[in-house]
């Protein structure tokens, strides 16, 4: 089977071209993403003495959300409530509107506040690049639309897809190999590229195209739209006081009718007022969803059921945007899977770079000067990540900044140095960057703290500098 | 448990691969396709039997993609590296011309008011209910706007996808303007 030349040049001269133009900015959105789906654990090694709960029961919920109420500031807020998980051991109370609230025990005592600097900060980077909104989800959007019609393109141009699905030829010529390895990380793992980049544009782009989209298919009932589309909302105009619904009997009365589901996170709307809306999460265990809300209106009187699990296909298809995306639809195998496919993901953008800069150079075209910024980008970037790092055990409070500065520094960087040390230089460099944030955290936490999961990731880590320190040698 | 049952599921993944890379390396072609197509089903029957097919199929598709690439690396080849030939460069390195920043540019921008038309026209005439509608036209318009950059971007005339986009957005446009006027 063979594709059609014409078909075949076009697509490669666009797939070339898009690359060129959004590589840098698809490789950090990968990266970032990567780390992205061990948030949970980064958080836990972050603050790894924060109180380690498994599971919380009826009365800790409700006592969580009228300790909450308690807080001065709080009336007519949102509180929400977010309960442990098996990778997530915490149980975490949030005032959004106040940035308040923190982690709390088990029975709902709020016992110190969040402080996981640098997770967050890598989490917002891949979220919209610490950008205002709509602009960052917009660029993060864009990109992820690129790295679709990159998966196209890339398709298109393949005309050896088949042919070639087997090999991989290392050593010989380079760009030989670096086309190799670009191809059947690019094909194999296809059906996961094309996943991340549909359901990341989609959650990028979604409250930007929304209000587009809502009037048109209700015909301007943007409320019905909102409604059907993501739950019932507070009624704004009844802020009279009004206590809190009976939380314990509801949970039980979920957990009973809906076993083996638990609940896992309850969202309170308007709070402590006679409009407020009472949002109950309980697990779906056998469904590809990230849960299953139950609505209740202040009299502790059931709405609707979210729709998630067992709804309409178009809930359902709502329900499945974020597990799909972070991999979180079958344990930690499966995120697991989605670190490795990141990093293949990065890659592909790296190799795809390479493969350029290697047919110039082949052409008597040498670009010394892309080579070097591209090799700064590609090792520039998990440094500006493990410095941010070393900043924030610094207790840094503009990660943002620091990272621009670190990024610009290895470009910088990639001036002075030539290209044979510099790979190996940024290399190097990362590997005693990741050795000093190990020794930070034991200085700081100790070899064996609350969380188990500590020791475990600095562990990784440990291996990370021995894989990295292998290759700035081999380098 | 998830565990177990995702390693067994990568095991046959990893026999079905191998004898997918015999079948296509061309020894005894038939019987290696027959056992990787068994040995594929039984992992996907495996993840479904466990998790249920609404989870069991992602979960199985998951795992192919690092069990193949593990099975295409073992089976790679080193050769001895090609001494490279150097050339002559150029005084200047060949930038990107400015045609293709704007062709480029053209691609990326303007498919933005074609897709969103697009997705105003199936948002309108898509036979399902609002709810439906609204969101298989929220999954459908990245891929569409993805192969509009796609086709704009290879094109060879850029008179060629103008006049097919401002065609595509009459289109939209007509079938739009009842709504909002």
């Amino acid at each position: 089977m063979r594709w059609n030349p014409a078909l075949v040049r076009a697509a490669l001269a666009g797939h070339s071209l898009l690359g060129l133009a959004f590589g840098a900015l698809i490789y950090q959105i990968c990266l970032t993403g990567t780390l992205s789906v061990f948030a949970a654990e980064f958080r836990r090694w972050e603050q790894p003495a924060a109180p380690y709960v498994t599971s919380v029961s009826p009365e800790g919920y409700a006592h969580a959300a009228a300790h909450a109420l308690g807080m001065p500031g709080v009336a007519e807020q949102r509180v929400l409530l977010v309960g442990p998980k098996p990778h997530f051991p915490r149980f975490e109370v949030r005032l959004p509107q106040s940035n308040g609230g923190g982690y709390a025990d088990e029975n709902g005592n709020v016992i110190e506040a969040v402080q996981t600097p640098w997770t967050d900060f890598v989490v917002h980077l891949h979220d919209d690049l610490h950008i205002p909104y709509p602009w960052g989800s917009l660029i993060v959007g864009l990109s992820g639309a690129i790295l679709l019609a990159l998966i196209v393109t890339g398709v298109c141009a393949h005309s050896r897809i088949f042919r070639d699905a087997f090999y991989l030829r290392r050593g010989g010529s380079e760009q030989l190999s670096e086309a190799d390895l670009h191809n059947r990380m690019s094909v194999w793992a296809l059906p996961f590229h094309a996943t991340v980049a549909l359901t990341g544009t989609i959650l990028a782009l979604v409250w930007i195209v929304a209000p587009l989209l809502l009037p048109l298919g209700y015909d301007g009932d943007v409320r019905r739209a909102m409604t059907e589309l993501i739950g019932p909302q507070p009624l704004a105009q009844e802020r009279d006081p009004s206590a809190l619904p009976d939380i314990t009997s509801l949970i039980r009365k979920i957990e009973t009718d809906h076993a083996p589901a638990k609940v896992n996170m309850v969202d309170i709307n308007q709070a402590g007022t006679m409009g407020q809306l009472l949002r109950i999460s309980a697990t779906a265990p056998a469904d590809l969803t990230r849960g299953e809300d139950y609505y209740f209106a202040a009299d502790a009187r059931f709405i609707a059921s979210g729709g998630y699990a067992a709804g309409p296909v178009a809930k359902q298809l709502i329900g499945a945007l974020t597990p799909l995306h972070f991999g979180t639809f079958g344990g930690f195998p499966i995120r697991l899977i989605y670190g490795v496919l990141g990093i293949a993901l990065c890659a592909i953008c790296a190799t795809g770079i390479n493969i350029w800069l290697i047919r110039q150079r082949n052409r008597g075209r040498s670009s010394e000067v892309w080579a070097r910024v591209w090799t700064a980008v590609v090792w520039g970037q998990p440094l500006a990540l493990v410095l941010s790092a070393t900043g924030a055990g610094f207790g840094s409070s503009s990660l943002p900044l620091l990272y621009v500065v670190f990024t610009l520094l290895t470009i910088f960087i990639s001036t002075i140095v030539p290209l044979q040390r510099l790979r190996s230089l940024l290399i190097g460099v990362t590997a005693a960057g990741v050795a000093s944030v190990i020794i930070a955290h034991i200085f700081v936490h100790g070899l064996r703290p609350t969380d188990p999961i500590a020791p475990v990731v600095n562990a990784f880590l440990a291996m990370t500098v021995l894989a990295l320190t292998w290759m700035a040698r081999r380098t | 448990m998830a565990i177990i049952t995702t390693g067994l599921v990568a095991l046959t993944f990893i026999v079905g691969c191998w004898a997918m890379r015999k079948a296509w390396l061309g020894s005894r072609r038939q019987m290696y396709a027959g056992v990787s197509f068994a040995s594929l089903l039984l992992g996907v029957g495996i993840a479904v039997s466990d998790f249920g097919a609404e989870l069991g199929i992602p979960i199985a598709i998951s795992a192919f993609a690092p069990v193949a690439l593990l099975v295409v690396a073992l089976g790679r080849t080193v050769r001895a590296p090609i001494r490279r030939i150097v050339r002559a460069a150029p005084a200047q390195s060949r930038n990107i011309p400015f045609s293709d920043t704007a062709r480029m540019l053209a691609a990326v921008m303007l498919t933005v008011p074609i897709t969103l038309a697009i997705g105003g026209a199936l948002v309108v005439l898509l036979p399902f209910e609002a709810q439906t509608r609204v969101v298989v036209t929220l999954y459908l318009l990245p891929l569409l706007w993805a192969c509009a950059i796609a086709w704009a971007i290879s094109a060879t005339k850029v008179r060629s996808v103008v006049i097919a986009g401002a065609g595509i957005l009459s289109v939209c446009m007509a079938v739009l303007l009842p709504k909002l006027a």
